[in-house]
């Protein structure tokens, strides 16, 4: 018996962070998503598996138009074609949509009903696929205690939508402990929720496969779903299929030992024309940092926008059009000391003073023009508050340091004898 | 920190040298360098040994970059560190054995500055100074911006609009600016896009059953549209097999005709005609050729035979090449002879110019003397070089005898004068004693003031009476003991002062208390807390006595008055302090705020009288320890003699008393020197007169024997005198020496020699040349141009008569051979020239050479030929067979008949073969499996019909197809919408937008806020600095501006500008107030420096000390301005090391009348040639 498990598909949502520039390779990055979902159907067809879990989170929560579920049908109808059957639970993000659930879709897709836990069993592959979907986006009870005993001589499989390990970053929805999955004599639990792919045990099989698509900066690397072998005698074995359309990876540049910004994008050159072995002729969103104390920190601080120009050059130089820089920070630190700095009577002094004096208390900063203006004047649902773009202490802390380096770079760029 | 030496060692084009920056007050040293002497890579240098050497640096030409070395010594409040610096990335620094040091060793003398620091704050070129001149006029004379500036840091207007321009690009409050405002745009249109793209799940459902009705409606059709057709097909098959039927009929019928008419293989007809052909053409070609072979045979015979040329040809052919030859000698041989006779007869004739007896026959025997001729040659010239220098040597002999008598006449006049050397030397030596008068006078005038000075002081000095050498041996406490006491004795006087202080205070007071008190008193008289518990405690006494008394009955009355002590009766004793008490108490209550100041006074007067006893026992004390402490001091100074007065003053009296012996050492020093002086100036005086006169010469009469120098200058002129006798005498004799008379003697009889031998050698050839004897070498020399000649002539005739044998033997060969040949081969040839019968024998060997040829290609043709006559007559034979065997096959005998068998067979063939063809053809065409099917099929149906039906059928079907297209068509419409909607994926491509523009809001605000405050950072900054700084810096800017502009201004102020913040203006002469924008370009240059040197001097002053390098900063400034600058520059050194770089001699000099101390750069690299 073979199956695919899969989870968080989080069909149709877009890629945050990657703002467009000349150069970027903007087609390339349209519904990842969908061309992620159709490598693990491609891979499902291809294997010749029996069927397919889906975890939870098909949909994103903030879907508003049909489009997504009658992509979803189609795909399903491809699978139906190929003899798959594809068994599927609502996690909280499916269950926040309304929109999805009106529509019917093909006859191979098994949905676990919201109610109460529900079975679905194959007598010819002996098999029993325990689940439950979420009725509601916030669910904060035990569903896997309610869930039945296995069915005896039987492959039990569990799938939930959970926060097992309660991860601080994902919201404790359908709380479970480790322990009680394990004594509950299931032989594989398809999990979902957890964007990071996790086995967290192998007697049995506990795991998180992670999203099949990184949708941001944070969500770095591969994605991948697992491909379940189990043989005759029930021993299971597993591979990951990888399904990223667009992987997102993080190039660190220590400068340490340049002199100059000219060495520095020397050195980026030479990483990023390494990244193209893995960027498997694939389009590939990029975070490029640029650490280290260096003497090359005021070159590179003077002009930030014009670092982050080279950045982009040398990303399209060196990977064939398939590189979109998402971010190029330079928290790179001078080789000056800044309590040195401080001590002085002088101009730079004064400066270095007045940014310390603003970095014990960034908050301070919110009665400054800067700040009041563009609170005031930009619309509330891109700044301020739970906009995207927060002018929280944060940003304010990142905007003073990067002040600093600005003014002092400049400062000290200012010819000398 | 100071640098007191740079040692570059290998650095630039620097090896080896050291500068040294000796200290003095100013410190203030002037580079003075050419254009490329070096003072930019000095600079460099500077800047490389306290921070490191750059990683590209210029300064590697000497050296490669490991060797590269420079060192320094430099110190700070009395320390001083000696260190070197090599190229690299780290651990750079290293002592004078090349061990590496700790950077932090540098550290404590660079106070931390850093490169940019350094550079920035105290340095300072030209360039920078006009920069800093023309950023006032953009600041507008801002007083923050401008102090930011004499810091060093220029542009700081620039930085701040660039920053802000940056800032606007991104956002305005007022334009929303370029970047941030069209992105939001774009934001909102991708969310406005998203909602109008947004689908229901109603309208899918909707369109899905639209869809199955169609897709129904239009299956049913197609189905009814394809029965149609089926029979439609059927129909036109069955019409289609009717024509072929009928065909098929009349074949039949046909082939049974021809059943009789036997088969023939398919290619009968072209075996025949092939067969015929084969026999006519080969019968005709055999004749031809027949023909042709009796025609070659015949020209065969006609041919001549060439066997006779065949065996000469060689011979033939060599008499042909050797034609052109034999006429040439024959006319070649009378021109040769003639020329021969005629070099013969010109050797002759020559010959018989010089030897006029001899024949020409004799010319053989001069050969061996003419082969000598570079002999003769050299003889010749060697006689004249002879005669020339015979002449020379005879004139000089007779010259130099004439000279030497004019000498010795000379020297008989002279006598050998004495040697003066040992008057030189002590001439010097006198000399070196200096200008002795002025010195002794000098020492003489110090003697005398420093003596009347010295004793005014002592005159002065108070506490001393007797003499000086007494107040030199004075006994005198130690300074430290001194200093001791004065600590001590200041400490008693602050003491005291500080009690005294506060006695007075004390008693003043009680005394301001005790006023108040007795105010108070007046309105709550004695009402103190104190009294009413007095009178309240006499009151329970009271009591006590008359309860004891009245109630306990435990004293009598007698003994209750006795106790209670009054003189009153104890009842009202008793009922007056309760009155008095109650009223006191009353009293309090009633002025209960005024009670409370009185009790409040009460106790402080009561402290203060306390603390006033207290003070006074310390003052007490204080006197007793003063006392001693006076006593100790007096016993210090027992030797003075007489009572000290406070050790103060008394360290004031010793300062006064070291003066006093210093001047008497001094003098004593001044004493000693004149008179050693004296002593040496008789000696040496004495001394150059016992020298002159052991030379014999006299002082003029009247020398002044008294005066050193004098007498140093007298014996010089003699002493010169001598001097000049003594080199005259010796220029005669050399003169003398080197007139020698006898060696030009022996040069004469040398040549005299030479002209004989030389005799005897020409007289020789003249004899081998049989030449007249005396012949001179001018005939010699002709004798031997003729021999020349003559043997050039009869060397041509020889060569001529060798020429015209060798024609002659070449003739005669030729006929020869001709003669023989022709008497072998045609003998009629015999009577014509032998070059023309050569000619002919040639032409008619070739004549049969080709007739040979021709009659061997006739034969070989001819046997091809016939070999070709022979095939011929195969072929024929071959064709009639073919023939016969037809003739058997067709059941015939003659080529006729057999022409008619043929036709029918083949007509029998083609019918056979058409039936076949439309058979097969119906029977694939009808898919069955015989005709038999076919033809029953058929024969129920008539062809018009059958054409009717189908035509009906056909029109029925178009009109379904159309419905078919139809319903098709919508189906695939609304299959390809819902299609499109499963695929549709623009909301997502929106959402994607959305995010896209999110992805740049975001870096973009934090990219405008980053600006912003930066912008505001560098605003405060400049206004915090301004507050600091601006008192200092500006009071001493104004006091320095004033004097660069050589008091044209009287100095800055500040005043408001445009946007109220404080500017700059500079006060004219007359008062008026200047902005920056009305100064002179050089008048503002001279602000800006006067505000960095007045910065420099508040950091020296605050911080350390540093060196302040100026690169030529000057260059522009006329000398006046010029040399009060290198003034306030010198100002400036006396607080801090300063080194000024220039390449102008004139500010170099201004420098050096400021104070400062000359470094020439271009000694220093001269002296590169010849290191230290």
């Amino acid at each position: 018996m073979r199956f695919i498990h899969c989870a968080d598909v989080h069909l149709d949502t877009p890629l945050q962070g990657l703002a467009q520039y000349p150069g970027a390779p903007v087609s390339e990055i349209r519904n990842a998503t969908r061309r992620a979902f159709e490598k693990v159907l491609d891979a499902a067809v291809s294997e010749q598996v029996d069927f397919l879990i889906i975890a939870g989170d098909l949909y994103d929560t903030g879907l508003k138009s049909f489009e997504s579920a009658l992509f979803f049908n189609k795909q399903m109808a491809r699978l139906k074609d190929a003899g798959v059957d594809v068994y599927l639970i609502y996690g909280n993000h499916d269950a926040a949509s309304k929109l999805i659930k009106q529509l019917r879709p093909p006859g191979n897709v098994h949905i676990f009903r919201t109610t109460e836990p529900q079975t679905f069993s194959n007598d010819e592959l002996r098999v029993a696929i325990h689940g439950q979907s979420f009725a509601t986006p916030e669910i904060t009870e035990n569903l896997a205690s309610k869930y039945p005993p296995p069915v005896p001589g039987f492959f039990n499989i569990g799938v939930l939508h959970t926060n097992l390990t309660g991860i601080s970053e994902h919201a404790n929805y359908a709380p479970c402990s480790l322990e009680a999955l394990r004594n509950k004599g299931y032989q594989y639990w398809a999990l979902g929720h957890v964007h990071n792919r996790q086995i967290l045990c192998t007697d049995p099989y506990i795991v998180y496969p992670g999203n099949i698509q990184g949708r941001h900066g944070k969500e770095q690397g591969e994605k991948s779903c697992e491909l379940v072998t189990v043989s005759d005698t029930g021993a299971i074995s597993i591979d990951t299929v990888l399904t990223s359309a667009v992987p997102w990876f993080e190039v660190v540049v220590d400068a340490s030992d340049c002199q100059t910004a000219d060495e520095v994008y020397e050195r980026l050159r030479i990483e990023l024309k390494g990244m193209l072995s893995q960027s498997k002729e694939r389009v590939t969103a990029m975070r490029l940092r640029v650490v280290g104390t260096t003497d090359a920190h005021a070159e590179l601080n003077r002009d930030l926008e014009q670092v982050r120009h080279e950045a982009i050059s040398i990303a399209n130089e060196c990977g064939n059009g398939l590189f979109w820089v998402e971010r190029v920070q330079v928290t790179t630190s001078p080789r000056l000391n800044l309590d040195d700095l401080l001590k002085r009577d002088d101009p730079i002094g004064e400066v270095v003073r007045i940014i310390a004096t603003l970095r014990e208390d960034p908050a301070s900063l919110a009665s400054w023009d800067a700040v009041a203006e563009l609170e005031k004047k930009l619309p509330e649902d891109v700044v301020g508050g739970t906009a995207p773009v927060k002018l929280d202490v944060l940003m304010l802390s990142m905007a003073i340091e990067e002040a600093e380096a600005v003014l002092l770079s400049r400062l000290s760029a200012l010819e000398a004898l | 920190m100071r640098i007191d030496s740079i040692d570059l060692i290998r650095f630039g084009h620097f090896v080896d040298r050291e500068i040294e920056f000796p200290f003095k007050s100013p410190d203030f040293h002037l580079v003075y360098g050419n254009n490329e002497a070096g003072k930019s890579t000095l600079l460099r240098g500077i800047s490389a040994l306290f921070f490191g050497v750059p990683t590209k640096t210029l300064d590697v030409h000497s050296c490669k970059g490991p060797e590269l070395r420079i060192g320094a010594t430099i110190s700070r409040q009395g320390k001083s560190l000696s260190f070197r610096r090599r190229k690299g990335t780290s651990g750079t620094l290293l002592n004078l054995d090349e061990a590496q040091i700790q950077e932090g060793v540098l550290a404590t003398f660079l106070q931390e500055l850093d490169r940019d620091r350094f550079e920035q704050f105290f340095g300072l070129n030209h360039q920078r100074l006009r920069e800093g001149g023309e950023e006032l006029l953009r600041g507008k004379g801002d007083v923050g911006s401008a102090l930011f500036q004499a810091s060093g840091l220029l542009d700081l207007r620039n930085l701040l609009e660039e920053i802000d321009a940056e800032a606007k690009e991104l956002f305005s409050p007022r334009s929303r600016g370029k970047v941030i405002g069209n992105t939001l745009e774009e934001y909102r249109q991708a969310r406005a896009e998203i909602r109008r793209l947004a689908i229901s799940a109603a309208a899918v459902k909707e369109k899905q059953s639209e869809l199955d009705r169609t897709k129904q409606n239009h299956q049913r059709l197609r189905a009814e549209a394809q029965s149609l057709q089926q029979e439609l097909v059927k129909l036109r098959r069955i019409a289609g097999n009717k024509p072929d039927l009928a065909r098929l009929q009349e074949l039949r019928a046909a082939l049974l005709a021809l059943a009789s008419v036997p088969a023939l293989p398919a290619d009968t007809r072209k075996q025949r005609d092939e067969a015929v052909s084969v026999v006519a053409s080969a019968t005709s070609q055999i004749q031809a050729l027949s023909e042709q072979i009796a025609q070659r045979k015949e020209r065969i015979l006609a041919l001549p035979l060439g066997t006779v040329f065949k065996a000469h040809a060689k011979a033939i052919e060599d008499l042909n090449a050797g034609i052109s030859d034999y006429i040439r000698g024959t006319s070649d041989r009378p021109k040769r002879i003639a020329e021969r006779d005629e070099a013969l007869q010109l050797a002759e004739d020559e010959w018989k110019e010089i030897w006029r007896k001899r024949t020409i026959s004799d010319a053989e025997e001069l050969k061996s003397a003419y082969s000598r001729k570079t002999e003769v040659l050299a003889l010749s010239t060697e006689h004249a070089r002879l005669t020339t220098a015979l002449e020379q040597t005879e004139e000089q002999l007779r010259t130099g005898t004439q000279q030497l008598e004019q000498i010795d006449d000379e020297l008989a006049l002279h006598p050998e004068p004495p040697d003066p050397t040992m008057l030189i030397a002590t001439i010097e030596q006198a000399k070196a004693l200096g200008d002795t008068g002025n010195a002794i006078a000098r020492l003489n005038s110090d003697i005398k003031r420093l003596t009347t000075e010295t004793n005014r002081e002592l005159s002065t000095l108070g506490l001393w009476s007797k003499s000086l050498e007494k107040l030199e041996s004075l006994g005198v406490p130690l300074a430290a003991t001194i200093d001791q006491y004065a600590r001590d004795w200041e400490s008693n006087d602050n003491v005291r002062r500080e009690l005294n202080g506060r006695l007075s205070h004390a008693r003043d007071t009680i005394r301001k208390t005790q006023t108040e008190l007795e105010r108070l008193a007046l309105k709550v008289g004695k009402v103190g807390e104190g009294d009413l518990a007095a009178l309240r405690a006499r009151r329970d006494e009271l009591w006590q006595l008359i309860r004891a008394s009245a109630f306990d009955k435990i004293l009598t009355n007698e003994e209750a008055q006795a106790k209670s002590c009054s003189p009153a009766p104890l009842p009202e004793s008793f009922a007056e302090h309760l009155r008095r008490s109650d009223e006191v108490a009353d009293l309090r209550f009633t002025h209960a705020k005024d009670v409370a100041i009185h009790d409040r006074l009460t106790k402080e007067i009561d402290l203060a009288e306390a603390e006033q006893q207290s003070i006074e026992q310390e003052l007490a004390e204080l006197e007793t320890s003063a006392s001693k402490l006076r006593k100790r001091w007096a016993s210090e100074w027992r030797d003075l003699g007489s009572e000290p007065l406070s050790p103060a003053e008394m360290r004031e009296w010793m300062q006064s008393r070291k003066v006093i012996l210093e001047r008497l050492e001094q003098c004593r020093e001044k004493e000693n020197d004149l008179r050693v002086l004296q002593e040496r100036t008789l000696a040496a005086a004495a001394q150059i007169e016992s020298r002159l006169k052991e030379l014999r010469q006299e002082l003029p009469t009247d020398t002044d024997s008294n005066s050193l120098g004098v007498l140093v200058k007298v014996a010089q002129c003699l002493a010169n005198q001598v001097e000049e006798e003594r080199r005259a005498v010796a220029e005669l004799r050399r003169r003398k020496q080197l007139l020698s008379l006898e060696k030009q003697k022996a040069k004469l009889q040398e040549c005299k020699k030479k002209m004989l031998e030389w005799s005897g050698k020409w007289q020789q050839f003249v004899t081998a040349l049989l030449l007249p004897e005396g012949s001179t070498p001018a005939q010699v020399g002709e004798a031997l141009a003729v021999l020349e000649s003559v043997f050039g002539n009869l060397k041509e005739a020889e060569r001529l008569q060798h020429r015209i044998k060798r024609i002659g033997e070449n003739i005669e060969e030729f006929e020869s051979k001709t003669s023989r040949l022709v008497a072998g081969i045609a003998p009629s040839l015999a009577v014509v020239a032998p070059q023309v019968a050569a000619a002919e024998l040639h032409a008619r060997y070739v004549q049969a050479g080709k007739a040979e040829t021709e009659r061997d290609a006739l034969e070989i043709q001819n046997a091809a030929d016939e070999l070709a006559i022979v095939n011929c007559r195969g072929r024929v034979q071959a064709a009639a067979a073919t023939l016969e065997n037809l003739k058997q096959l067709a059941r015939c005998e003659g080529d006729e008949e057999l022409e008619i068998v043929i036709s029918h067979a083949e007509s029998k063939a083609d019918k056979q073969a058409e039936y076949d063809r439309i058979a097969t053809s119906l029977i694939e065409r009808n898919a069955v499996a015989d005709l038999k099917h076919i033809e029953e099929e058929a024969s129920g149906y008539e062809l018009d019909v059958l054409k009717l039906e189908i035509s009906t059928s056909e029109e029925h079907q178009k009109s379904l197809q159309d419905e078919v297209f139809k319903t098709g068509s919508e189906y695939g419409r609304l299959l390809q919408e819902f299609e499109r909607l499963e695929g549709n994926e623009e909301s997502a491509l929106q959402a994607q937008r959305v995010e896209n523009a999110l992805a740049r809001i975001g870096p973009a605000v934090g990219r405008y806020l980053r600006l912003r405050i930066a912008s505001e950072v560098l605003h405060r900054a400049i206004e915090a600095f301004r507050e600091k700084h601006q008192g200092p810096v500006l009071s001493r800017a104004s006091e320095l501006f004033s004097r660069l502009t050589l008091g044209e201004h009287s100095g800055l102020t500040t005043g408001f500008g445009d946007d109220d913040r404080p500017v700059l203006m500079a006060i004219r002469k007359n008062r008026e107030q200047v902005s920056v924008e009305g100064l002179s370009d050089g008048t503002r240059d001279q602000l800006y420096l006067a505000l960095r040197l007045a910065a420099i001097e508040c950091h020296v002053e605050t911080v350390a000390p540093c060196p302040v390098i100026l690169d030529d900063i000057l260059v522009n400034s006329d000398d006046a301005r010029a040399s009060a600058a290198l003034h306030v520059i010198g100002d400036s050194a006396k607080h801090t090391q300063v080194l000024f770089f220039t390449h102008h001699r004139r500010l170099a000099e201004l420098g050096m009348e400021a104070g400062a101390q000359l470094i020439e750069l271009d000694s220093v690299v001269a002296a590169i040639t010849s290191p230290r």
